[in-house]
């Protein structure tokens, strides 16, 4: 209710679905990769990214797993609670990755499927921090790195 | 000299965010209202050239300002303690980090800084040497639900007295002028599941003043559900603060945001007592700027909600009520 901003436009339409191995297409997927925007109005460096949560028809993905993109590059989780000069810009799709093996089967794998995500920033003068939910129907599509 | 239009790009938050506007789009848009300040969040609109501006944006950004025939008025930071999970920053750290947003305002050609509501006050004197060398006031901004008078603005008045320097102040934020609540905000809370019955006794609550635990008991017996409580919480939030209170510490305010939720057709914001304030704010003297702070489309962003906010006609809108009360 409070203290969420943007929700609507958070889990993007597109960049939802299986990533393949670029040298071995015909392997099952890597994982999955979905693309958010940031549940506040302005950039955040990304040490203020405390936890993302990602559903998808009920199951819920660990984070240990997470890639995260932006303009700058790739990284983990764990790598970007001391990344303090390095922003999620205002507006910008950043992709996840959860590189989970098998990502989302390859069964139904271009079905519309029920995503939640759940973006936590700490931001220092809020103690609920920003936070912000969203769930969609995506439908997948394949994706080569 | 008397006081100035301008415009805070955070206005045009959406547009930005969606890529419809980029940042010279946004001037653009101001531009054309005839406001002639700008107000900037480099954490919004630019975050990779903060705290560190490169030559090419500092010499873009001139070129804007001059192409656009408007001029920077203040830069908006924030107080970001908790930039890591494990710890605070020490005061050395957040001296650095605010010398270099005071030093990124002075290459755009920035006046002023704004910082946020609550920034310590041992953190604001420090800064105040640091201000007064390059020339720069920073102002905190007063929002609801604090009062001119609060006891954070005493000590931030008796502060700048202390030490004889005009270098700080606050930066009064209209939406501490709340008559009734926005019909955008109530909106919001009924799309939510909030009673129209309750939202209705809340918001009457408010304007005829009814003490908050008198209106909040009155509201138990409605059967209320969690966003009538939170709707109520929001109401009795806002706060209606003396304008008087404008004139009596005019010495200590650098700049002011005019609030906005929605324009009327016939340009006026319900919500927010303009009239008295602008009045008085004339009369106390006042010259700086005073510019237009759009909030309403965070109120259409709610999963499900086909309507968006005009962020472009809100702030022309205004900016159509400012010259009216400016008497332009």
């Amino acid at each position: 209710m409070t203290n969420s901003l943007f929700e609507k436009y958070l889990l993007c339409d597109e960049g939802f679905g299986n990533i393949y191995d670029k040298d071995h297409p015909d392997d099952p997927p890597i994982g999955f990769q979905l693309k958010i925007r940031i549940p506040y109005y302005r950039s955040a460096r990304l040490s203020l990214i405390e936890r993302i949560v990602i559903r998808v028809d009920g199951k819920e993905y660990d984070p240990d797993k997470f890639l995260f993109t932006t303009h700058d590059g790739t990284f983990t989780m764990a790598q970007m609670q001391t990344m303090t000069n390095n922003y999620w810009l205002f507006g910008e799709k950043a992709t996840v990755s959860v590189m989970e093996p098998d990502g989302l089967g390859r069964a139904f794998s271009t079905a519309y499927r029920t995503v939640e995500i759940g973006i936590y920033l700490r931001i220092s003068y809020s103690h609920l921090g920003f936070v912000g939910i969203a769930g969609k129907e995506l439908k997948a599509e394949s994706f080569v790195q | 000299m008397g006081i100035k239009r301008a415009i805070s790009l955070y206005s045009y938050q959406e547009n930005f965010y969606l890529g419809k506007l980029d940042l010279e789009g946004c001037i653009a848009e101001a531009a054309k209202t005839g406001a002639k300040g700008i107000e900037l969040i480099p954490e919004q609109n630019c975050a990779d050239e903060y705290l560190d501006p490169s030559k090419e944006f500092v010499a873009k950004w001139q070129d804007w300002m001059q192409k656009y025939e408007v001029e920077p008025c203040a830069v908006d930071i924030f107080y970001d303690y908790k930039l890591y999970n494990n710890r605070i920053l020490t005061w050395k750290e957040q001296v650095k980090m605010y010398t270099d947003a005071f030093r990124f305002a002075k290459k755009l050609g920035f006046p002023i800084v704004r910082g946020m509501l609550t920034t310590p006050l041992k953190l604001v004197e420090m800064m105040i040497p640091v201000a007064e060398d390059m020339g720069l006031k920073f102002g905190v901004e007063v929002h609801s639900p604090y009062s001119l008078e609060s006891e954070y603005c005493m000590q931030l008045y008796e502060l700048a007295d202390k030490h004889h320097t005009k270098s700080i102040g606050v930066i009064p934020d209209t939406g501490i002028y709340v008559k009734q609540q926005s019909e955008v905000i109530v909106q919001k809370f009924i799309r939510a599941g909030a009673h129209k019955e309750i939202a209705d006794y809340t918001c009457r609550a408010y304007v005829d003043k009814v003490p908050q635990q008198e209106a909040a008991e009155a509201i138990s017996k409605m059967n209320p559900n969690a966003v009538d409580h939170a709707l109520f919480k929001r109401v009795y939030f806002a706060t209606y603060d003396d304008p008087g209170l404008l004139v009596k510490h005019a010495d200590h305010i650098i700049h002011v945001h005019n609030k906005c939720w929605h324009m009327t057709e016939n340009y006026e914001e319900p919500s927010i007592d303009n009239e008295n304030v602008v009045r008085l704010l004339k009369e106390s003297g006042y010259d700086g700027y005073i510019a237009t702070e759009f909030e309403g489309q965070r109120y259409f962003h709610d999963v499900g909600c086909e309507e968006n906010a005009d962020e472009i006609e809100e702030v022309r809108r205004n900016q159509e009520m400012l010259k009216r009360l400016l008497g332009e």
